[in-house]
Formats: structure tokens, sequence, C-alpha cells
């Protein structure tokens, strides 16, 4: 199914499957025309984002889900996550919860993730400590009533080393 | 002559009093005038600055969230569509984006958000839900919604 504008002249397109179909926004400069059928204007689509992704014109980024948190990721970003996370240092990590992924022309909306093997993001651990030290201090006034403690939470420190989009729009289909 | 009692009438406060005014000065370095000079005034500032910076972490996160929630709301009437049918239509159609995401989009990203506002949009009027509050006249310029196709799509059961 694909959704055309023929004013804006930008595509998105739906993939239908199980759940893990996923929607692509895409500037198009054909002028669209509605005359075609959905199964061939989304073919078409689907073979222009295929080569748009061969071309590897422009960076790309991706919102990837990680420990309850969503981050918006390109290459090159650090990402720093608060919580107890496994990864120890020096290991290279591919983030697979991706929600949407997109390039300058093109994005892929994941329903509510987008297929496994689509998009590759790689980042490396780059360190693991401990946050500053937050202070709760309570104290109720005149009451006698003052407690202090402090808390250290864990952070890990990512680089994001690549963002990839694979050239499998519309192959193998698995369920997420 | 040797004085041996003398030295029993010397009485100490408290051998560690100035080390445990000095951690109260150390926080209050930066005040002004008498506050970071003399210890019971430091302190009852010490004390309300503590309070202040731990009620404020919960604060930060409200905060940031009505932030968020001020930004898609005005992506959204842009798109003449409201917040509340937004995040209706984008769980129906089973997309999980959160606040921030979204927010992030809507600034950067403003044609994935178009394609996000018609998913949701499309997917209401497929659904056809009212939303009472849509009444109001229009904002922005309205969807495309004609060549929206994306029936099939939305309306396949989850598994």
């Amino acid at each position: 199914m694909a959704l055309l504008r023929s004013g804006l002249q930008r595509v998105a397109n739906i993939f239908g499957g199980t759940q893990g179909g996923i929607l692509s926004r895409f500037v198009t400069s054909l002028v669209p025309s509605e005359n075609k059928s959905v199964a061939e204007t989304s073919k078409e689509v689907i073979a222009t984002c295929n080569k748009l992704i061969e071309q590897n014109a422009s960076r790309n980024f991706a919102i990837v889900h990680i420990l309850g948190k969503q981050w918006r990721v390109t290459d090159g970003d650090l990402l720093v996550v608060e919580g107890y996370w496994p990864p120890n240092i020096g290991d290279q990590i591919t983030l697979d919860k991706v929600l949407v992924a997109a390039t300058k022309d093109f994005s892929l909306i994941g329903r509510p993730l987008v297929q496994p093997g689509l998009v590759t993001v790689t980042a490396t651990i780059i360190s693991k400590g401990l946050s500053h030290t937050r202070t709760h201090f309570k104290k109720k006034r005149r009451k006698q009533f003052m407690r202090i403690n402090f808390q250290r939470a864990q952070q890990t420190i990512l680089r994001i080393n690549s963002v990839e989009i694979g050239n499998k729009i519309n192959e193998g289909r698995n369920d997420v | 002559m040797v004085f041996l009692s003398v030295i029993n009438w010397a009485r100490c406060r408290g051998p560690d009093e100035f080390w445990r005014k000095r951690r109260i000065f150390r926080l209050a370095a930066h005040y002004i005038g008498r506050r970071r000079n003399c210890y019971s005034i430091a302190v009852r500032n010490v004390h309300r600055a503590l309070v202040y910076a731990t009620k404020a972490r919960k604060l930060k996160k409200e905060d940031m969230k009505s932030l968020w929630d001020v930004r898609i709301t005005a992506a959204c009437e842009q798109h003449n569509i409201t917040l509340f049918s937004l995040r209706e239509g984008l769980d129906r159609a089973n997309i999980m984006l959160d606040r921030k995401s979204l927010s992030d989009l809507a600034s950067w990203e403003p044609k994935t958000f178009e394609a996000l506002a018609a998913v949701a949009k499309y997917k209401l009027e497929t659904d056809r839900f009212i939303d009472g509050q849509d009444k109001c006249h229009p904002t922005g310029i309205n969807l495309n919604l004609k060549d929206v196709m994306l029936e099939a799509w939305l309306n396949e059961k989850k598994k």
C-alpha cells in the first residue's frame, strides 16, 4: 500500500506482512500517476528505495530502543545509558530494537520495530562507571526530621560506529 | 611546680567540629555574604539548597515531558491534527514512539512527522473514531489523505 502525495511529491510506503511491517516515507521526483494500481506503485517505491539504499548518498539515522529509553542515533554519536546493563567495555554490539530508520530521502517506520535484518546499528562500549553522587536530602522544618542518602547509578558510554540500511526491503519477512 | 589538674579543666566541645562545619562551608562556598562564612546562617541555606535539588530531579522530568508535548502539539497543528488524535492513531497502528522521539522528529524531521500524522489520521478515519476536541477550526494544512491506501496494512491483525 502506498501513500502518494502528488502535490508534495512524497511517498510513504507501507509494507504488508506480519507484525514486522514497515512504513517508509520517500521523497520522489517522479510525478506519481494515479492510474496505476496500489500494488504497482508500492513495487515502484520499493524499487526506488532499494536503489537509493545502494547509492548510499547520505548519513542515516535510526531511533533505537535501549534499556527502556529511545535514542535518536547516527554514526559517531556518544550515548550515556544509565542503569544496570551487562555488556562490558570493548564489546562490539548491534542494537537490534530499531523503531525508525531514515536517510535524507526516505524513512522506514517500524510497527513497532523494523524487520530484524534490515537495519544494522553497530556500537562499541567505551566505558562503564558510576554517575556523580546524587544527594537525596529530606528535611521537615521545626520537626527534627532530617535524612540524607547518597546514590550513584551505573552508567555505560557507547560510541555508535555505523547505522546501515541493508538492501533488503521486501525480502524475507521475519516475525518481530 | 607541676600543674596536673589544670589540663583537666579545659573543655573540648567536640573534636571534629571543624570538619563537620567544613562539610557545610564547602557546599556554601559560592554564596554571598555571611551565608558563606557564618555557620548557623550557612547551614539553613545549604539545607534548603539540598532539598530543592532533590525535588528538582522529579520536576525536571515533568518539565521535559511538557516541553516535548508542546513541541509535538505545535507540529500537529501544522498538519491539522490534535495531539490526542495523533497518539491514538499511532497507538492503534502499533507505532511505539515515545514523546522524546516524536518531538525530535517533529523538530528535525518534518517530512517523517508528516507521514506519521497522516498514518494516524487515516487509521482513525478507518476505525471511525471521533475525537470530541477536533471540532475546533482547522489551524494547519489538511493532509492529503485520499492517496493514503493503508487499509490492508493497517487492518492486519497482530498475531
